[in-house]
């Protein structure tokens, strides 16, 4: 059977730095993968890898079995992958809503030439003012991203990915610059988003939300897989302890 | 009484091109200093045609026409650009544009096109035509900014990567914006050739295109009153002061350096921040 999503030996080269070296790696259907590894692990490059934002010559991605590398970022978010970024890029010159209202509107956009005759926002403004309260920034509607928190900013990229209504939504730390609380309650419906269905692979640094949340973890350190499986196999292996925590000292006394 | 009517129907010519270019660099965020390159498209082309004797109004449409598939050319050879690279891009086009035409006795050389013929409806009534033109370049600006078109153009001025990550065929709305705006810049173009009534290929160079870019500037990037003002104001003011004529370039510049400096929204903003300025003083 084919996977929702699978990566074959992906490589990727900065100049003399190797980012990825032939990483591979698969999501299945209602998958909640979270993709979990040191900075400068090769975390982002991979997912931007699977995006198209970073293409490689070696290697390649699958999504349902169909080859999707070389196509440009566009089509493949139309195709169904959707990824919110690690640093947030609102666009400065809508309110929140109309941020989510464009990426509600995503059919609507599908043929440029037929968007001159297209007026209407109603229904994605419902769209997007249910996808606003879930995330718990309803309150936030019509303000301008210029000026809001980075917590609020975060979970309009959460809101904007989700609107397109992707097959696969990839999460690039979403937890980030949110307190304990909010984090907890952003997890919660990420979770339950899963549960309903939604394939999802989250980037994350907030490892008792990952721990909490996902059903199979990635590891990546300096740019190689380094395990993969279920959350509690995976950090109980003494490597993936090594990357995250360093070797243990042993002093003698 | 003609001499208002000229004065008209500058203006008219001019919020005309100021808007077409507003569609490009004011909704859709790309820079353009070569614009009016697209307007001398659409002037050669409408003269050279009436001038052989075919009739005024399928000679502007094909001005159209011609301006727009140039627009679309010089839109595909600059997708890659952005910036301050388009900003050369495009200024490079407009210098192309004069230095083909100066060579192609064809087109009338240095020399220029004279004795285009009259479009036949009368001063006032080609007045009210130029007028109507203005109108709907107006109407349609206005009802695109409403459209899920302008909304596209709002996201692509504002961050094109972004856009593209939610989906968004960028490319394909660059064409459109590039294809409109430069259609309507060869609409002024042969409006302006049936005008004077004699084109050259200084009608159309780096001054004129920096004139328009004034025009959008000033009266406030993508804001479509804003730039009818300005167009309008800018157009005949050169007309009434001789001096203004004289240092045109002096003159435009500076109040581009003024804009860009102490309001840089242009004269949308600054009107609206005097309107929020005052009605924090009444409440």
């Amino acid at each position: 059977m084919n996977h929702l999503l699978q990566v074959h030996s992906a490589t990727i080269q900065f100049g003399g730095v190797k980012a990825l070296q032939e990483v591979s790696f698969h999501l299945d259907q209602e998958d909640l993968l979270g993709l979990i590894g040191p900075n400068g692990a090769g975390k982002t490059t991979l997912m931007r890898y699977v995006t198209g934002i970073n293409d490689s010559k070696t290697g390649h991605v699958e999504l349902s079995g169909l080859k999707i590398s070389g196509l440009p970022v566009y089509q493949r978010v139309k195709l169904g992958i959707s990824m919110s970024q690690q640093l947030v890029r609102p666009f400065k010159s809508m309110s929140f809503l109309d941020n989510v209202v464009f990426a509600a509107g995503y059919h609507k956009t599908e043929k440029p030439w037929k968007t001159l005759f297209i007026k209407s926002r109603i229904q994605e403004k419902q769209r997007a003012l249910t996808l606003l309260e879930r995330l718990g920034i309803a309150d936030m509607a019509m303000e301008m991203p210029e000026k809001a928190p980075l917590g609020y900013l975060k979970r309009l990229e959460v809101a904007r990915a989700m609107a397109i209504d992707p097959k696969i939504l990839i999460l690039d730390e979403p937890l980030a610059g949110l307190n304990q609380r909010e984090a907890e309650k952003l997890a919660d419906t990420l979770s339950q988003l899963n549960q309903q269905g939604q394939s999802m692979i989250l980037i994350e640094h907030n490892l008792r939300e990952v721990m909490r949340i996902c059903s199979r973890l990635v590891v990546l350190d300096n740019g190689r897989l380094l395990a993969e499986g279920s959350p509690k196999s995976v950090l109980s292996q003494s490597h993936v302890q090594e990357a995250y925590l360093g070797k243990e000292l042993h002093v003698n006394p | 009484m003609a001499y208002e009517i000229s004065l008209l129907i500058v203006m008219g010519i001019s919020i005309t091109a100021g808007l077409s270019l507003n569609l490009i660099t004011g909704f859709c965020g790309q820079i353009s200093l070569g614009h009016a390159a697209f307007m001398g498209i659409g002037a050669y082309t409408s003269a050279l045609m009436t001038k052989n004797g075919l009739p005024f109004f399928p000679s502007l449409a094909a001005g159209m026409l011609t301006a727009g598939i140039a627009g679309i050319f010089v839109g595909l050879c600059s997708l890659r650009v952005r910036h301050d690279f388009l900003a050369i891009t495009t200024m490079g086009v407009g210098f192309l544009f004069l230095g083909i035409v100066r060579q192609q006795d064809a087109l009338g050389g240095e020399m220029g096109i004279s004795g285009i013929p009259d479009p036949g409806l009368g001063r006032i009534g080609f007045l009210l035509f130029v007028m109507g033109c203005a109108a709907l370049v107006v109407y349609l600006s206005l009802y695109m900014k409403r459209s899920w078109l302008g909304f596209a153009f709002d996201a692509v001025a504002d961050d094109e990567d972004t856009a593209g990550m939610l989906g968004l065929d960028v490319t394909q709305f660059k064409l459109i914006a590039f294809a409109i705006g430069t259609s309507l810049a060869g609409l002024a173009g042969g409006l302006y050739a049936h005008n004077i009534r004699f084109i050259d290929p200084d009608s159309f160079g780096f001054v004129e295109s920096i004139t328009v870019l004034s025009m959008v500037v000033i009266g406030g990037i993508g804001s479509v009153w804003g730039v009818v003002i300005a167009s309008a104001v800018l157009s005949v003011l050169p007309l009434w002061f001789q001096f203004i004529e004289d240092y045109k370039l002096l003159v435009y510049g500076l109040l581009l350096f003024s804009v860009m400096r102490f309001s840089p929204g242009g004269l949308s903003a600054l009107c609206f921040n005097i309107f929020s300025f005052f009605r924090k003083k009444l409440t």
